[in-house]
């Protein structure tokens, strides 16, 4: 069970005298992602003539994009430059956007679009079999970023992938990481270790190693679209439509690939979802009891309830409880809710009667 | 397919009056859920309880469900993980406080332990708050909180042991009538061809904010509208607010959960929506409020927020009790503190269905008290409505 940063308050500390406020944009269009698509849609929209917001999270946008060695266009200078901000959340089916800056200590901003874009590419889900919850697993866009711009050592490594582990391997190398196997994800039946990863057992072998690192399955993160879409409007009575206004571009739109998962009964002890120590085998208890529906089996587990807000989990979820029912599960996943990426109160209340209320 | 009684509506007011009717020996009873288990307001409340407000009506009511909390889990055989932490009624305005006096003689004629909360006391109870700001504060002792996974696992349970049929994506479609009575429900399945049609001596109507789309099955309608209402739950940490707390005047409510998260939400007045979709002006709002009245919360970070729908009356008062125009009809609806009282609504709408006996204490709340120009009026709710 994780706690919080914050798990000493001092309730007796008294409230700050400057108030943090807030800051509100309007635009035409709000880019959400700094890679390649995200840089085309912003330049496209801004040659246009429209007025364009680009969120990044990162210092420098398109960090994933430049480590993988895709080159990047310059952004066009007519484009207002969001970095360091996570999109936290979108509200009123994509017309409100709320950029959250990763550092607490800055106030939030909420922007008020016409349009919505979302380019937030693809995140490599990690693999469901027993150990993957073990320190020194970490996905591509983590190991890129310890490896070439941080300089930590991962010591003997492994990379194991849907395709892409050998590009990956070769860029961790150049950064001065000992790559000592590469191979397919697929074939990975186990990770060992007692405090953090000692082994991997993949291709019917076993390797010592100190780090794992997976490049896919690639999976989009759902939560933004399900926001601002139909699905997140009327839940109980209506299917998921994507508004008119907003579009999903760059690999964010070229589908997901299937979650690696190991055979169930294994996996029983196995955590789906770190943050509040659900197991597969709490899930398959609940489903065998011939409860299969997703929404229900999160109230029942807290399944994805941590500050993850169910990405990548409920990915997982969804896979172990899609092939222990047949198929036969409820939603698909259950509702996403914002914000997806910290904000803390002060942040929050900074932008108190900045949004006419409805 | 027949059964003594159909009730419409899973969530805990449905179950509470189910597992009343058995209770009381009627066990020939289905309930019918359009939803999924815990999809509707009984999972996505504030799961805040506590038995005093500032009416007699509200009081009386209340006070009973209080003290059916406290023996629950007991009384259903599973534990609905209630904590009687304390629960705190604040005003930070003249206005307010000025009817503190009264509200504490009104918790008095009905047992209700509370008490007035110096701001000794409240150093005490609740040394996070900034109590600069608290002109007068009411703590009730036996007040706290049931996480409604617990809550309405324990119901389910206890249902399905006395031999209620509970049934989930089963929507009603028609309600059959026949002169001032109904005589039966007919429902869809949810689209999978499991059509079902009951035949019933009496229906009970307990489908939250969708009450008013239910009782136009039979061809009549409910004081009052669907409405959203928002909540938010801060990353857990350590015990800091030991009571739930109701700030009246700033019209937010909160409390920390068993694990360490903190619940709660502020009163934006918007247009009815019937959206599930939240909004961020409620989101803001409740961060001021803690900011401004739990200063060490303001660096948290916000964890989730969610919508739930409620049925708000003209007086935001429940409906209770047989429908004007359907003896057979009864309705428990028009909730926006129904969780806390569902353990007490179950039990005397069972008593009023199978012994004919209406309590005094849900009397004041017919569903014909608007025609009849005598709306309950309480003060010490945390709701609001632009319509």
């Amino acid at each position: 069970m994780y706690l919080s940063g914050e798990v000493d308050l001092d309730p007796h500390c008294e409230r700050s005298l400057e108030p943090l406020g807030g800051n509100r944009l309007n635009a035409d269009v709000v880019v959400v992602g700094g890679g390649p698509a995200g840089r085309r849609a912003a330049n496209e929209s801004a040659t246009a003539g429209l007025r364009v917001i680009l969120i990044s999270r990162s210092t420098v946008p398109g960090s994933f994009a430049t480590q993988f060695g895709v080159p990047l266009r310059p952004l066009d200078a007519r484009v207002t430059l969001l970095p360091s901000h996570a999109a936290a959340g979108v509200y009123r089916e994509g017309h409100v956007v709320l950029a959250a800056p990763i550092a607490p200590t800055l106030p939030a901003t909420l922007i008020v679009t016409n349009r919505l874009i979302l380019a937030t590419g693809r995140r490599s889900c990690p693999p469901l079999v027993p150990g993957h919850d073990l320190p020194g697993v970490v996905d591509a866009h983590a190991a890129l970023q310890l490896a070439a711009q941080i300089g930590a050592s991962l010591g003997p490594t492994v990379v194991l992938g849907t395709g892409g582990q050998t590009l990956v391997a070769q860029i961790l190398a150049q950064s001065g990481a000992t790559v000592i196997a590469t191979g397919q994800i697929a074939s990975l039946t186990r990770v060992n270790g007692r405090n953090r990863v000692q082994s991997v057992e993949f291709d019917g072998r076993r390797v010592d190693c100190r780090t794992l690192v997976h490049v896919g399955p690639w999976i989009t993160d759902p939560s933004l679209g399900f926001q601002a879409s139909a699905a997140g409007v009327l839940r109980l009575a209506r299917a998921a439509a994507t508004p008119a206004h907003m579009d999903v571009v760059g690999s964010a739109a070229e589908g997901d690939e299937s979650p690696q998962v190991g055979e169930l009964q294994a996996l029983r002890g196995t955590a789906v979802c770190p943050c509040m120590d659900v197991t597969v085998g709490e899930l398959l208890s609940h489903i065998e009891a011939g409860e299969t529906h997703i929404e229900v089996l999160k109230r029942a587990t807290s399944c994805g309830m941590g500050p993850c807000q169910g990405f990548p989990c409920w990915e997982l979820m969804r896979a172990v409880v899609q092939r222990a029912s047949g198929g036969k599960a409820g939603y698909d996943r259950p509702s996403h809710r914002p914000p997806r990426r910290g904000i803390t109160v002060e942040q929050a209340a900074g932008l108190d009667g900045f949004l006419e209320v409805e | 397919m027949r059964a003594a009684i159909v009730v419409i509506g899973g969530g805990i007011q449905g179950l509470s009056v189910a597992y009343n009717l058995a209770a009381l020996g009627e066990r020939d009873v289905i309930v019918l859920d359009a939803g999924y288990f815990q999809g509707g307001a009984s999972g996505r409340n504030g799961t805040l309880i506590r038995g005093g407000f500032m009416s007699n009506e509200w009081t009386g009511l209340f006070a009973l469900a209080n003290q059916r909390w406290i023996e629950l889990s007991r009384r259903l055989g599973r534990n609905v993980m209630f904590s009687a932490r304390g629960y705190l009624l604040l005003a930070e305005k003249p206005a307010t406080a000025a009817n503190f006096d009264a509200a504490l003689a009104t918790h008095r004629a009905h047992s209700v332990r509370s008490h007035r909360a110096t701001q000794a006391d409240l150093a005490k109870l609740a040394p996070a708050l900034d109590r600069s700001r608290v002109l007068d504060a009411i703590y009730f002792r036996d007040g706290g909180v049931a996480p409604h996974h617990a809550a309405m696992d324990a119901y389910h349970r206890a249902c399905t042991a006395a031999g209620v049929r509970i049934r989930y994506g089963s929507p009603v479609t028609q309600i059959l009538t026949r002169g001032a009575r109904v005589v039966g429900v007919v429902g869809d399945g949810d689209g999978d061809g499991d059509g079902f049609e009951i035949e019933a001596d009496a229906v009970v109507l307990a489908a939250g904010a969708y009450g008013n789309a239910v009782a136009k099955l039979a061809g009549v309608e409910l004081p009052g509208f669907p409405m959203r209402i928002e909540a938010m739950v801060l990353e857990p940490t350590r015990a800091v607010v030991r009571p739930a707390i109701a700030f009246i005047d700033s019209l937010c409510y909160m409390a920390q959960t068993a694990r360490g998260e903190i619940v709660g939400g502020a009163e934006v007045p918007e247009q009815p929506t019937e959206s599930l979709a939240c909004d961020l002006p409620v989101m803001t709002a409740t961060a001021r409020v803690y900011r401004d009245m739990l200063p060490c919360l303001a660096k948290l970070r916000i964890l989730r927020h969610w919508a739930g729908m409620l049925h708000a009356t003209p007086d935001f008062g429940p409906l209770i009790g047989a429908h004007p125009s359907f003896a057979n009809l009864w309705v428990t609806g028009g909730w926006s503190y129904g969780f806390a009282c569902a353990p007490a609504a179950g039990e005397l709408l069972a008593k009023a269905i199978l012994k004919g006996v209406l309590d005094p204490r849900i009397v004041p709340f017919a569903l014909d008290r608007f025609a009849q120009n005598r709306p309950v009026r309480e003060g010490g709710i945390v709701l609001a409505a632009r319509v």
